[in-house]
């Protein structure tokens, strides 16, 4: 093939300006590629920045490739036709379609072809690029990376997804973990790590004391040691903190827990006796609390201790009833039984040790 | 087959036959150009012109430069098909026995000058139908061959149309080109005086044989033409079909009629002598584009729209050529010209409207 020959530096000049231009076509498809990736990682709130970039990059290249080889990539035509419109009014074409031929009219068209060739350089092709070719590749270069930083941004919590805009509540799909941990002395009686969504409330859990134990207080204050269903926000620890029973039943003076009410009348009768069974429903054992070293004047911040004096909110049987109101019931139902000559069931036999072993 | 010989002659032959056309026709340069090219393809031309500008003239000198047998024939509405194509008279021989003898009419030559052409009525016109395409003639049945080369060079008056007999369709298309011959320029029109003042003599020498042109013509049709370049020739004259699957806008909006098929050969025999005769072995998209006018614009009718908006057959043929350029992106002079005609437009109707504002402006104050 002379011709090819003849089109080497022409070629030469064609294939670096397919390049630039399979690069350039390939940039608006990455770009575009990069934005759609952004996008959709941004709306469903899922981080996706180096995805998205990784995604954009890939089809760039990919794509820059298929426009170089199907597209841009020069044929002997497409090197004759640029040539031709430098001014050889379609000699080149006429030559490579003549190529094969061996009559006179081919060989002078082709001499004729050849000697207008050399009065052209490969310099003389320019690059031509659409205008509209920059302007695609400037806007997307602009709003592709735009995007993908909006989709950071909103992995990062700095900008709501799209769903989240679309629909404030949406934020569902986020989980977070909430974790009931035991010190020493007790155990969680319920799940101890659960994961929801936002909006999602938890399972109710109990902290259980273990025998010569007692419950002091959750992490955050609370004495109350059932945790009902909550709402959370964010990642929680909650931690339930246990404080050994003197055996003796004297108070270290450091009891926190101190009643008011009821049991603060009943436990400045009885205060002193000791070797009370902490958690006798008549207050007893407040000779451990601090109310009985602060002149039983306890805060409501002491009367959440478990300080052996009665208080019904610290009075719970399965989590819902006060003790005070079901013990007297069953208390005496037992007792009469009992005076009876009767054997008590088991299921109140449970209930009446349950309380004495609780308090 | 084409030798080094056959394009040297041919070479030749065109600059001496333009030398001497030079000797008579002052000017006309396309026209003499056309007129020729159109001659070496083989085609029949129709060339129209006001009165006093050199057509007859022209073809008087073709028919001395050619060296060929030259008939005139000056068309008036009385004009019988048998004056022009002749008739079977009964001729009486020694022993007084009649019989029909065949009296050939004038288009029984090489060069017909068929002279105001549209002054004759339809019937006369259409004797010249099958002469102009099979370069035959039909009289009582019988079939006669005319002389080759044969050319109809036919003229017509474009202003006086009372009593005037349009050309039809079928004939229109039997011309390869119709040329415009303008009025000269001025120094065109100093020298014509000045010939003329000294000699009405015609002097051009013949520059070739009938045997000759046919020759050229056979060379002439070996010149290659590029698949793309034969494409782009049919795209331009099927373009000019409004409901053509590449019709251009300016054909949907201006066309009622396209060219026909003769078109698209006349262009490209056309297009390869013009090739040769600059000294190239193929043919161009320039060459296509500058004979789509002559070869394209009695082949179309135009419709209403045009005629209102005075469009003539030259415009929209620019506008096709520009924009099947465009689509095929091909330079050419036409989508060069189509496009600054149109920021020129545009450019006209920002200050209108501009001016209109300013104007506008000035009547609040």
């Amino acid at each position: 093939m002379e011709h090819k020959q003849l089109f080497k530096k022409y070629r030469s000049r064609l294939i670096g300006q397919g390049i630039i231009k399979s690069v350039l076509y390939g940039l608006i498809v990455g770009f575009a590629v990069n934005f759609v990736a952004a996008l959709v990682a941004w709306f469903v709130g899922y981080d996706g920045t180096w995805l998205s970039v990784g995604v954009g990059v890939a089809a760039m290249l990919v794509s820059g490739l298929i426009f170089y080889f199907v597209k841009f990539h020069p044929s002997s035509e497409d090197v004759a036709r640029q040539v031709d419109a430098l001014g050889l009014k379609e000699r080149m074409v006429t030559m490579v379609e003549l190529s094969e031929e061996q009559s006179y009219i081919a060989k002078i068209q082709r001499e004729d072809a050849k000697a207008k060739l050399a009065t052209v350089t490969p310099k003389q092709i320019k690059l031509r690029i659409a205008k509209k070719v920059i302007a695609y590749v400037a806007a997307a270069a602009v709003v592709a990376p735009a995007m993908t930083v909006i989709c950071e941004l909103a992995a990062r919590n700095v900008l709501q997804s799209g769903l989240e805009l679309l629909d404030p509540n949406s934020g569902a799909i986020k989980t977070i973990s909430i974790t009931f941990e035991a010190e020493d002395g007790g155990s969680i009686d319920g799940k101890e790590v659960q994961v929801l969504y936002v909006g999602e409330k938890t399972e109710p859990v109990k902290a259980m004391a273990d025998d010569g134990w007692m419950f002091v207080e959750w992490s955050d204050g609370n004495g109350d040691p059932y945790r009902p269903a909550e709402e959370f926000e964010e990642d929680t620890v909650y931690t339930a903190i246990f404080e050994e029973v003197d055996p003796t039943g004297e108070g270290d003076g450091d009891g926190e827990g101190s009643g008011e009410g009821e049991g603060q009348g009943e436990g400045q009768g009885e205060g002193d006796a000791a070797g009370d069974q902490p958690g006798e429903p008549n207050g007893d054992g407040d000779g451990d609390g601090k109310s009985d070293q602060s002149n039983d004047k306890p805060t409501d911040k002491e009367s959440n201790s478990a300080g052996g004096q009665y208080d019904p909110k610290n009075q719970i049987i399965d989590g819902r009833t006060f003790y005070e109101a079901v013990l007297e019931t069953y208390f005496e139902a037992a007792m009469e039984m009992i005076a009876n000559g009767q054997e008590l069931p088991p299921e109140l036999a449970d209930i009446v040790e349950k309380y004495f072993g609780s308090i | 087959m084409i030798t080094e010989q056959n394009i040297q002659k041919f070479s030749a032959q065109c600059k001496n036959i333009f030398a001497q056309i030079e000797r008579d026709v002052i000017g006309q340069k396309d026209i003499v150009e056309e007129t020729i090219i159109a001659m070496i393809a083989g085609g029949n031309v129709l060339l129209e012109g006001v009165p006093g500008v050199g057509k007859t003239r022209l073809v008087r000198t073709l028919g001395r430069v050619f060296n060929l047998p030259f008939s005139r024939i000056q068309f008036t509405p009385d004009l019988m098909p048998a004056d022009v194509t002749g008739t079977n008279i009964i001729v009486k021989d020694e022993n007084g026995n009649s019989s029909f003898n065949f009296q050939p009419g004038p288009i029984f030559s090489n060069i017909i000058l068929a002279d105001e052409i549209n002054r004759a009525t339809p019937k006369t016109q259409s004797a010249l139908l099958e002469a102009m395409q099979e370069h035959t003639v039909t009289v009582m049945g019988v079939s006669r061959k005319l002389n080759e080369p044969f050319f109809v060079l036919a003229t017509q008056n474009p202003i006086e149309q009372d009593g005037t007999y349009p050309l039809p369709e079928a004939q229109m298309d039997r011309f390869m080109f119709k040329l415009i011959v303008k009025n000269p320029s001025l120094d065109e029109l100093m020298d014509i005086v000045n010939l003329t003042q000294k000699t009405m003599a015609e002097v051009a020498d013949a520059a070739c044989s009938g045997e000759e042109l046919l020759e050229m013509r056979a060379t002439a049709n070996q010149i290659p033409v590029a698949q793309e370049v034969m494409k782009y020739a049919m795209t331009l004259c099927s373009a000019t079909h409004p409901d053509s699957e590449c019709a251009t806008e300016a054909a949907k909006k201006y066309v009622r009629l396209g060219a026909s098929p003769r078109a698209g050969q006349a262009l490209i025999s056309a297009a390869k002598v013009k090739a040769l005769m600059e000294g190239r072995y193929n043919v161009s998209y320039d060459d296509l584009n500058q004979l789509a006018y002559p070869v394209l614009r009695h082949r179309m009718k135009l419709n209403f729209e045009a005629v209102a908006e005075r469009i003539s057959a030259d415009e929209i043929i620019k506008m096709i050529i520009a924009e099947v350029c465009k689509k095929n992106k091909i330079s050419s002079k036409e989508a060069e010209e189509v496009a600054a005609a149109v920021a020129v437009e545009a450019t006209t109707e920002a200050g209108e409207e501009g001016e209109k504002k300013a104007k506008r402006k000035f009547g609040r104050k």
